[in-house]
């Protein structure tokens, strides 16, 4: 999307601690950012105090280009947003508290990443050639930010009730409507890799029962399980097609090149079963477990069709494991006990954990086999 | 066009003081379900955190209804719910609602309020006075406050409402409501208020913020808008703290779900994008 000539100001700015930054500033919205343009040692000084290891509480890693990982720390005054050098051990500050970013989501090869304020505005930065822009001033709610898979479009479930599926066209900033059958609470969403389909997640609000006075008597809870659709957007009116009717709770939802559905499966009614990965065949009619014998924490998919899971055996050590849809698992690392949740890129080349720590969380990446802490 | 970044280096240098967040080393093996029953309008945000915390917790299944703020409470009291959202301290007594006793109650978020009217009304601003006779039926034509020559049509919120209680307190200064009226509708919860005000020409009605889109608009409160900026500097009063209740102390998943609410993570990320705003952004605001 072009800026207009009028209302754009771009301000060279001294910081407060003598480096300078950029400050992109186009009348509505004032962004600091600041990236090194080549994307190697961005500290200043060999001072080990200035390294990774010694920021506290950060989360959300996202891995981008050249081995670079962007993570965030919340605090009253808002979310900060670091650019972390995993080889060099330095960093810099990539978006200020007070900035009002929300989300940052990046492209499949790390080339670029797209944020949203909260008034759910969008913007793009392009590691590679430095460019920023505002792509999108729609200030409608936006969740789960996905990019194409080829980088030229964002994915999103739009509106307070979560009922539509739209696209952003990064070039123009044209919001369309993808898929909108005003069904509400829909989560969950993965698009596929052509773009061809969509699943998601569906969760209903339970009844309240009355009493003769009008108070409540009891909730009814039942249909308020989440349950999976998938809509196949060739169609000339496509429709959601429902893919399970089962009671366990889900999460982690993956969609698999073969056009199979994934997701870590709690079975609710038997309060000591194994949380594991039920994989589901395209038109949701047979499904199989994975991982049967672990407890799984979270998942991803990896190379199209592999799935990286979170899981704990049973002698209650922590793993990221591996697995095929043949149900063939192979564990790849060790991990702390106290790990929350797991990322990694599409190709899985860059793996990283969450770890809950008295602070709030830590990342620990994976190298040659090994978790290695990489922040406090 | 795109703007260039300069190569600029950084000296960024700092060191974190500690977030709130919940260990989750302990919490790891979290299974079970929490029902939660109330407020409409903090029922979007309530969905958002039960998604997130889903990723985290996947043994935790969270069902979530809304029909009032009343019936949260309610819920926590007969044990059909573990936690009872409420747009206002149900552990207290308000106007028209005695305190439930027993019950303790946990800030999760800022709710703003906004007066709504139908999209073709031509009022950008009604003043306290002005809102004041309208809701008490004493102004009941557009004209007379600027408007079209108009019948008002009142959309208000069904009594046990959250959003009815503190509109009725910071918006109106206490004056009672009309209770009946040609022009009278009551609806029970903040979706319904929406639709009510969008297909009804010439309405008025309120809602929380995060309800607000196409097909309705806010008007401003003597010439001050509604929004979480005018809400933390003071100017707009129209706004409450969202709770939830719980029997006693939490524990286990419905202790973990709170604090997730709570956390910075959630607080300064999905709740503002949902236009809600952060407990911490009040600081001592009543």
């Amino acid at each position: 999307m072009k800026r207009g000539i009028l209302g754009v100001a771009i301000a060279l700015i001294i910081s407060t601690i003598g480096a300078p930054f950029i400050t992109y500033a186009d009348g509505i919205n004032e962004v600091h950012v600041n990236v090194n343009e080549n994307q190697e040692t961005v500290g200043v000084t060999d001072d080990e105090d200035y390294s990774i290891s010694t920021i506290e509480d950060v989360n959300k890693p996202l891995w981008i280009h050249g081995s670079k990982m962007i993570v965030a720390h919340e605090s009253n005054n808002g979310i900060k947003f670091f650019n972390l050098d995993t080889n060099s051990g330095d960093f810099v500050t990539f978006i200020e508290e007070g900035m009002n970013v929300i989300d940052i989501t990046a492209a499949s090869d790390g080339s670029k990443v797209a944020f949203s304020t909260d008034k759910g505005h969008i913007y793009t930065i392009n590691f590679l050639n430095g460019d920023i822009s505002r792509v999108s001033l729609d200030t409608s709610i936006k969740s789960e930010l996905q990019w194409s898979s080829k980088g030229d479009s964002l994915y999103f479930i739009q509106g307070e009730k979560s009922n539509a599926i739209a696209k952003l066209n990064i070039a123009d900033g044209n919001i369309s409507t993808v898929f909108d059958d005003k069904v509400n609470y829909k989560s969950d969403f993965r698009i596929s890799e052509d773009e061809a389909r969509v699943v998601y997640a569906v969760t209903n609000a339970g009844k309240a029962i009355l009493d003769v006075t009008g108070e409540i008597e009891s909730i009814d809870t039942s249909n308020t399980e989440p349950q999976l659709f998938m809509v196949d957007l060739k169609e000339k009116e496509p429709k959601a097609v429902k893919l399970t009717e089962t009671l366990d709770n889900k999460s982690s939802v993956l969609l698999l090149k073969s056009g199979q559905v994934a997701y870590v499966s709690a079975d609710m009614l038997d309060i000591d079963s194994n949380i594991s990965i039920k994989l589901l065949s395209a038109d949701g009619k047979t499904s199989k477990i994975l991982l049967g014998d672990m407890n799984v924490i979270n998942a991803t998919l990896i190379n199209g069709e592999n799935i990286l899971a979170l899981a704990m055996n049973s002698d209650g050590e922590m793993g990221i494991y591996e697995v095929n849809s043949n149900g063939i698992a192979n564990k790849i690392a060790e991990v702390d006990s106290k790990a929350t949740q797991l990322f990694s890129t599409a190709d899985s080349k860059n793996v990283a954990v969450t770890i809950a720590t008295e602070a709030g969380e830590k990342i620990a990446i994976l190298r040659e086999g090994k978790m290695i802490n990489l922040t406090k | 066009m795109f703007k260039k970044l300069s190569a600029i280096t950084l000296a960024a240098v700092m060191l974190f003081a500690s977030a709130t967040g919940i260990n989750a080393g302990a919490t790891q093996a979290l299974k079970g379900k929490i029902v939660i029953n109330g407020s409409s309008a903090l029922l979007p945000l309530t969905l958002q955190a039960a998604k997130e915390f889903k990723t985290l917790h996947p043994g935790v299944q969270i069902s979530a209804t809304a029909s009032s703020s009343i019936a949260g409470p309610q819920a926590v009291a007969k044990g059909a719910a573990q936690i009872g959202a409420c747009d206002w301290d149900a552990s207290m007594d308000v106007p028209g609602f005695k305190a439930f006793k027993g019950q303790v109650a946990h800030k999760v978020a800022v709710i703003p309020f906004a007066t709504i009217v139908h999209k073709d009304v031509k009022v950008e601003n009604l003043t306290t006075a002005q809102l004041q006779g309208i809701f008490s039926g004493k102004i009941t034509n557009w004209k007379e406050v600027g408007g079209a020559d108009a019948e008002i049509i009142v959309i208000n919120r069904a009594f046990g409402s959250g959003t009815r209680v503190n509109y009725q307190i910071k918006a109106l200064e206490d004056t009672e409501f009309m209770k009946s009226g040609k022009n009278y509708k009551e609806v029970k919860s903040s979706g319904d208020m929406f639709t009510a005000v969008k297909s009804t020409p010439n309405s008025i009605g309120y809602i929380d913020l995060v309800y607000v889109k196409d097909g309705v608009k806010a008007v401003k409160l003597n010439n001050i808008e509604a929004n979480a900026d005018n809400i933390i500097n003071g100017k707009y009063p129209v706004w409450a703290y969202g709770y939830y209740m719980t029997k006693g102390q939490p524990t286990g998943a419905t202790k973990a779900f709170i604090e997730y609410l709570q956390s910075n993570k959630f607080q300064q990320g999905t709740l503002k994008k949902m236009n809600f705003i952060p407990i911490s952004s009040m600081k001592d605001k009543k």
